[in-house]
């Protein structure tokens, strides 16, 4: 008995240690042990309309290949022909991502995909300009067909190759490090001049997509249920345009022809790189305009709604346009069809608005560059007679607050823009409308939708000795006068345009801390005060974990973009009125549908403390960007037509990234080979044995009890 | 089933039923009818049934060649055109491939 107890104690020892010494082990799985994985997100992912599938893909299993970081043209070389380790993967620092480079990489069999370095990107990095779109943007959907003017000269169109490998862009020095610290130089980097030998350390990009072939068969593949579930390819391109007029004219009195005044801009641009869609030039500054004019000309909205004859005024901030035009031609879509705005049926609605309307379309496009510091008007040659008063007026306005306008001397096109849209159905002529924008000729935005069109390629970016993000926000920029000028000048123009009445500078005046902090929120941080002002209680925890500006890039349909909602807010703050309410009943309760309620966080009460939520009443509406061609009643759409924009987004599943070792392909054959060498051996070795059993195994006749320990008995 | 125990014109009637049954798309059932009856076709010394028994096995085995070579040739004209038919081929495709078109 005594015996036995102490059996116990020491058992019971052994395994309070046992479980001590494996509490402070820390176990590690194999894979972490053989992979370094890193943190980008920002891929290269593939889209599709109806005749082609460009952008990046990776094999569904992921691509590998070995790290060579190119310095040089002999790197070049070295991974296009005479590398002994290939397949490669190359490391490209952000001035060697050229068109060029990246197409004479990509159709080489001996590359498996590009990674390139994008940390702190500066315009200086590419002096001669990139941009992912075509040198004719949006190509075939406007009102002039063909490509005579190259107006986005730096564009060679990469975006819309198929490049068919996977393109990762690293923004975090941390992955830089990773991979040029602990794979490149360690393992791959040639020993004076020596290339390497395996093993060598190799990058694996993972960014497989659904989708291919082309828009029609990826939609297609999406309404289908073959295999007993629904799996879904791609998803049309789209989102909400922003609009809100001036008069908000209800439905019971008539809006007579010709007495609607459209000054519209573009809000979405795109790049190579998910998450990597920054967008000043070639959208922000006429975003920022816009506003800060809606803003500055609400100033007069009582004195312009009160007169009988006078023109109503609508501010439309088009979605997609980037993607021939998807969100102008979904609003004529609509306006043909007479509904739109869109009712929901309320007694009293906005009389709706259509072709027959509209009086003038005035378009600000690319305004942050000047061109010989002026900004140019470009007028389409048809309607130009119409256009000489107009032209007239938004000069002397300008010469008014500093802001010089001259006529751009390219007679027989437009560059891209919204108005091509609405010029296609107005026909030849019959529709006066200029695009107000910074180039005379080409543009003079040389990164125009690419990942380096960033504040301070357009003097949006503050001095370096200025760090504090509330002196950044109020600081003003040489971009924010220029800005604040145009947006005056275009006041006072729109006010003449819609009353015929004269206006001083000192009335319209668009304030420059508007623009301040609409640049600092749209470009630096979204987490700012204007922001955090407008946006709904709700909302507020999403936007402060927010640090990197939004994305510019349309996306898909299936939720509005940030930015979408922000210049949604942005816009009801500065044309709206605030109302008596509460979070409960900040909505249309008298169902007069003109009007839209917000519900803002509002200021703060004190500095840096709690806010006081407020009711703000305006006309501002969302109203659908997504192309006719995949509306709801759009029957049997022919995909050939580029009658409207078919692009689609592929979907995916994940982005991984990750660096691990490669040995030879030589030495992975002797592996496999002595397994299974080893196997058939052993085969060969049991089958004799058990042949053999007789001999080998004799029986002695000794019984399992002799197996019992006879201390127990 | 253990056909050395079974009487020689129940292994007829079996072999038969098999061959019979194979015409209802199971060109399976043909299959295991030429390998079971094989060895009673062709090997065993002769009896009465085994002529017929012969006789069925080797339709049999027509049968199932005939089903492969149909089986084969179905699935290489489907995996190299399927993509050229468009909808058609997406339509009798029970998976369809991702990232391919």
């Amino acid at each position: 008995m005594a015996t036995h107890s102490r059996q116990l104690y020491l058992l019971l020892t052994l395994i309070f240690l046992l479980s001590h010494c494996i509490s402070q082990v820390r176990p590690k799985r194999i894979k972490d042990m053989i992979y370094i994985p890193l943190e980008a997100q920002n891929a290269c992912f593939r889209l599709l309309n109806a005749t082609n599938q460009i952008g990046c893909s990776s094999a569904q299993a992921g691509n590998t290949g070995a790290v060579h970081y190119m310095q040089t043209d002999d790197d070049m070389d070295f991974v296009l022909k005479t590398g002994t380790t290939n397949p490669y993967i190359p490391i490209l620092d952000a001035k060697d991502f050229t068109t060029d480079k990246v197409l004479k990489l990509a159709k080489s069999d001996r590359v498996n995909g590009i990674v390139v370095i994008s940390v702190n990107l500066t315009t200086s990095d590419l002096p001669n300009g990139f941009s992912a779109d075509k040198s004719c943007p949006n190509e075939g959907y406007g009102n002039h067909q063909g490509c005579d003017k190259k107006w986005n000269a730096a564009g060679h169109g990469m975006l819309f190759e198929d490049l068919d490998i996977p393109i990762f862009s690293l923004t975090a020095q941390g992955d830089v490090d990773k991979i040029l610290t602990r794979c490149w130089e360690p393992f791959n980097k040639p020993i004076n001049g020596k290339a390497r030998t395996f093993p060598v350390c190799a990058v694996q990009l993972l960014s497989p997509m659904f989708a291919a072939k082309d828009a029609e068969t990826c939609i297609r593949r999406s309404n289908l249920i073959n295999d007993l579930s629904v799996t879904i390819y791609c998803d049309p391109l789209g989102d909400k345009n922003v609009v809100t007029t001036l008069k908000a004219i209800p439905s019971n009195e008539t809006r007579p022809p010709k007495s609607v005044i459209v000054v519209a801009t573009r809000v979405d641009s795109f790049s190579m790189f998910q998450n990597e869609f920054p967008s000043a030039d070639t959208t922000v500054t006429g975003i920022v305009t816009l506003l800060a004019t809606a803003k500055a000309l609400w100033k007069l909205q009582d004195f312009i709604a009160s007169q009988k004859s006078s023109k109503d005024v609508m501010f439309a901030f088009f979605q997609g346009e980037a993607f021939d035009y998807i969100g102008s031609s979904r609003m004529l879509y609509e306006m043909k069809k007479n509904r739109f705005p869109a009712a929901t049926g309320g007694n009293v609605k906005l009389q709706t608005i259509d072709m027959k309307h509209i009086a003038q379309f005035v378009e600000l496009s690319q305004v942050g560059l000047r061109d010989q510091d002026s900004l140019w008007l470009h007028v389409d040659p048809k309607a130009h007679n119409q256009t000489v008063d107009m032209l007239a007026k938004l000069k002397k306005y300008g010469a008014a607050s500093n802001t010089t306008f001259n006529e751009s001397p390219v007679a027989d096109s437009l560059p891209p823009a919204s108005l091509q849209t609405f010029l296609k159905e107005a026909g030849d002529g019959s529709l006066p409308s200029f695009v107000v924008t910074d180039h005379k000729e080409a543009f003079t935005n040389k990164f125009y939708n690419s990942r380096l069109d960033v504040a301070s390629s357009i003097g949006a970016d503050y001095p370096k000795d200025m760090n504090d993000t509330n002196e950044q926000y109020n600081a003003n920029t040489t971009q924010s006068e220029r800005i604040t000028g145009l947006a005056t000048a275009l006041a006072q123009y729109l006010f003449w345009a819609a009353t015929g009445n004269e206006s001083t500078p000192e009335e319209l005046q668009a304030d420059i801390e508007d623009v301040n902090h609409m640049l600092f929120c749209f470009l630096h941080s979204p987490h700012c005060e204007l922001f955090n002002y407008t946006i709904s209680p709700d909302n507020a925890d999403a936007l402060n974990k927010n640090k990197q500006p939004f994305p510019f890039y349309v996306t898909v349909t299936s939720s509005t973009n940030q930015v979408t909602s922000l210049i949604q807010r942005v816009l009801g703050y500065f044309t709206g009125k605030v109302v008596n309410g509460s979070a409960d009943n900040c909505k249309v309760t008298d169902s007069d549908e003109r009007y839209s309620y917000m519900w803002m966080q509002g200021p703060m009460k004190t500095p840096g403390g709690s806010r006081e939520a407020v009711c703000y009443k305006n006309t501002v509406k969302l109203s659908v960007a997504e192309s006719p061609a995949f509306a709801d009643d759009m029957e049997d759409y022919d995909w050939n037509s580029r009658k409207y924009s078919t692009w689609t987004e592929s979907r995916w599943d994940t982005f991984t990234i990750r660096v691990f070792m490669i040995p030879s392909k030589q030495f992975q054959t002797q592996v496999l080979s002595t397994g299974v060498i080893f196997l058939v051996v052993s085969l060969v070795f049991m089958y004799w044995v058990n042949a053999k059993a007789d001999i080998l195994f004799t029986r002695t006749g000794v019984s399992r009890e002799y197996l019992v320990n006879p201390a127990d008995t | 089933m253990d056909l050395a125990k079974v009487k020689d014109e129940d292994k007829l009637q079996l072999c038969r039923k098999y061959w019979i049954g194979g015409f209802v798309f199971l060109p399976f059932l043909w299959f295991v009818n030429a390998c079971w009856f094989f060895n009673e076709a062709f090997r065993k010394p002769a009896y009465a049934e085994q002529k017929m028994i012969r006789s069925y096995v080797i339709r049999s085995m027509i049968g199932t060649v005939v089903w492969v070579g149909g089986v084969v040739a179905w699935v290489t004209i489907f995996q190299l055109k399927r993509a050229s038919w468009g909808a058609a081929g997406d339509s009798i495709s029970f998976v369809i491939p991702k990232g391919y078109a």
